[in-house]
């Protein structure tokens, strides 16, 4: 088989020993999805609170589902006093939920175009280790407006670009007194921010493992894939 | 939930929901070893389809339905089906971490055996005019002992009602991007399926997953298979990934099919084999493995070269086959096919699992068996070199002759075993040999004299008989036989003329 690797060795170099342990027994394909989640101090409270038994539900749903469990790769970013990797890409198996606790600003443009970043690597990972991968999910939970000026507005253009170009699915999740305007702004025309009603977390994170448990497990074209229905947690926008 | 069993008029009730697809749900039932399908939303094709699949006889290896459910208005909502108890899901024992967590001991061996019996249910499904459609991962259940069942068997095509679903990575070429519901799908088509779930049970992986080496991002699973960007392929840019096991760990057979599935099969359905030649093919396939002496639960194809999973080890590429709670299983197993060669008298076999275990021949069980054993497996590269040379160069009467001459009497019931017809291959040789002698020595005598000559073309023409006209042993001769030929033309023209 060597004679097939590529010969500058490049795809060896690529790898760390743990990258060889999550992809050498595991060439299922990927679905990439990271959270960036609003941690700013405006959040604390049952807020937070019920984030963080929401994010605890959601890894037991779907470590309790075995190739989800092998096909999900989950990355977290906080953006509360500045920008935080809570957790970086590793299959949800291994996912030891955070404690999140919420201080400070709210930089979300920042925390946006490093989440868009990380995607990016681990699609650059997954091609070298050849495992096929789905779109990815970018998922934005927030109860303020970005604190990093126009920080945004270039994740908002990369976000759109992504999602014409289909290589990425942007969802904006406004709580509270969130700034719907501006996350209508940052979202895809194709599919305005939702609300959430109260701090409903955990349906929210319901919704998102039975997705999850679906997408990991459709073959047929995610842009297809019938989700569950969205009602009980969030409406659009009026 | 209480719906009536429209065969016996029974109530049966719904328990929980195992599992949901995207025509219906899964049920539990409270009648012990069924299942219940309900549709999502029951269509006036469901009940039209569910019953011509009723009125068929049942397939074996397949969850048949056994009966219609009804609502309490009499519309058929779903049906009963039996279920499948302790399989998985081919999905799960084809991930390597997988099985090392839910099957620990579901080795190459089982995995090759539930692929062959997979392909006998497709055979017999084809046989019966049955078209798959639907065959991917998600619907095959795999039991302990590699035995195959198919669910989902309402989506299958039947004539007059069409298969209207299909999965990503498993529709053939010509099928993706089709209107699935309004088009009758082929044989042919299950059989790329078929290749590549054979493809993904065995190595691990798709057959046209890959390192994307083209430009922009890598296509998906489908994209890839519609332009035949399989890897391995030299002019692909999907490259085989550095964790992928490539065809090459597999027997030739089977390389040889997955060639013809994917690349001559690619836009010619009508070249892929059929579900029966992967049947055959895994059969042969099967009697080839060995296990590796190196690890106890390394299954490997005595004719591709050294254990392919002892230098994924060595590569720090983790191991595929994790330990069974009792390590020598796969020995007994392997032992235990001995015991059957040796009770069939199957010599040919007693032979191959000899030479390839060394690791029973200390175990006492096979002592009284152990001498006859030691000559057949000292005779099995002599037979083997004789079978490829009567198949390869059947006209080298010397080295087929020499061959048979080293065979001693386990070695001759052994080649009669392996073929019939190598004895008679084996006179004939020794025939043809002589007359070569023979020739040779006419031909080292010269053809100064009539007698000579004339004895040069009687060895040539008793030669050209045996081996044929231009055969390549007689080359040698030829220019002399014919000059000799001429001289005694023209001494005969002498006499007479």
């Amino acid at each position: 088989m060597s004679d097939k690797r590529d010969p500058t060795g490049a795809i060896d170099a690529e790898f760390t020993e743990v990258d060889v342990a999550a992809f050498a027994d595991n060439l299922e394909t990927r679905c990439p999805v990271v959270l960036v989640l609003d941690t700013s101090a405006s959040m604390d409270g049952p807020a937070i609170a019920e984030l963080n038994d929401g994010l605890a539900a959601f890894q037991a749903e779907v470590a309790d589902d075995p190739l989800a469990r092998l096909r999900l790769d989950l990355a977290i970013v906080t953006c509360g006093g500045g920008i935080g990797v809570a957790k970086s890409f590793s299959p949800i198996e291994d996912f030891v939920p955070p404690l999140l606790e919420a201080a400070g600003d709210t930089p979300l443009g920042g925390a946006l175009l490093v989440a868009l970043d990380m995607l990016e690597a681990r699609k650059r990972l997954y091609r070298e280790a050849g495992v096929p991968y789905h779109r990815p999910w970018l998922f934005l939970i927030s109860d303020g407006a970005p604190t990093d000026g126009e920080l945004w507005r270039e994740a908002a253009a990369a976000i759109l670009a992504g999602e014409t170009g289909r290589k990425l699915s942007f969802f904006a999740i406004g709580v509270g007194g969130a700034d719907f305007a501006l996350l209508a702004q940052i979202s895809p025309p194709s599919r305005p921010p939702l609300k959430l009603q109260g701090v409903r977390f955990g349906a929210l994170f319901r919704w998102l493992s039975s997705s999850m448990r679906r997408l990991s497990t459709a073959r047929i074209d995610p842009d297809h894939l019938e989700l569950p229905p969205v009602d009980g947690w969030a409406a659009p926008r009026p | 939930m209480i719906l009536t069993d429209r065969a016996t008029g029974q109530p049966v009730a719904m328990g929980r929901s195992l599992a949901e697809g995207g025509e219906g749900r899964i049920h539990l039932t409270d009648r012990p070893g069924f299942l219940a399908k309900l549709y999502h939303r029951p269509l006036p094709g469901h009940a039209a389809k569910l019953a011509a699949l009723l009125a068929l006889p049942p397939v074996p290896g397949v969850a048949w339905p056994v009966s219609s459910l009804a609502g309490a208005t009499g519309e058929i909502v779903g049906f009963l089906m039996p279920e499948i108890a302790d399989a998985l899901p081919l999905t799960i024992l084809a991930s390597p971490r997988l099985r090392a967590q839910m099957a620990p001991g579901f080795t190459w061996f089982y995995l090759h055996a539930a692929a062959l019996d997979l392909a006998r249910i497709v055979a017999r499904l084809h046989n019966a005019g049955i078209v798959i459609g639907d065959l991917k991962p998600e619907n095959v259940l795999i039991d302990a002992r590699g035995r195959a069942c198919l669910v989902d068997a309402d989506s299958m095509q039947l004539p007059g009602h069409r298969c209207t679903v299909g999965a990503e990575g498993f529709l053939a070429p010509e099928m993706i991007g089709a209107d699935l519901a309004g088009i009758d799908r082929r044989a042919a088509q299950d059989g790329f399926a078929l290749g590549a779930l054979v493809h993904v049970l065995l190595l691990g992986h798709h057959p046209f997953a890959g390192v994307w080496r083209g430009p922009g991002d890598p296509p998906g699973l489908d994209a890839l298979v519609k332009a035949g960007h399989l890897p391995g392929l030299a002019v692909s840019p999907n490259r085989l990934g550095p964790f992928a096991a490539g065809p090459n760990i597999l027997h030739p057979v089977l390389r040889g099919l997955i060639r013809r599935c994917f690349v001559d099969g690619h836009r010619h359905p009508e070249q892929r084999p059929g579900a029966a030649d992967w049947a055959e093919a895994l059969q042969a396939a099967l009697a080839d493995l060995v296990l590796c002496d190196a690890a106890p639960t390394h299954f490997r194809a005595a004719s591709a070269g050294p254990c392919p999973w002892c230098a994924r080890a060595d590569r720090q590429q983790g191991q595929p086959f994790a330990p069974p709670p009792d390590p020598s299983t796969p020995l007994r197993l392997m032992a235990g096919e001995l015991q059957r060669a040796l009770a069939a008298g199957d010599l040919p076999r007693q032979a191959f699992l000899w030479a390839h275990h060394p690791m029973l021949h200390d175990d006492t069980a096979f002592g009284p068996q152990r001498p006859a054993l030691d000559g057949l497996a000292a005779m099995l590269p002599v037979v083997e070199r004789l079978v490829s040379l009567s198949r390869r160069a059947p006209d080298d009467a010397e080295a087929l002759a020499l061959a048979w001459r080293k065979l001693d009497d386990a070695g001759i019931a052994l080649a009669r075993a392996v073929d019939a017809g190598l004895p008679d291959r084996a006179v004939e040789a020794e025939r043809k040999l002589d007359l070569l002698a023979a020739l040779r020595q006419a031909f080292a005598e010269g053809i100064e004299v009539p007698e000579q000559a004339l004895a040069l073309r009687h060895a040539y023409e008793a030669a050209r008989t045996a081996f044929g006209e231009g055969n390549r042993f007689l080359r040698p001769y030829a220019g002399r036989a014919a000059q000799a030929i001429r001289r005694l033309d023209a001494l005969s023209r002498g006499d007479f003329g």
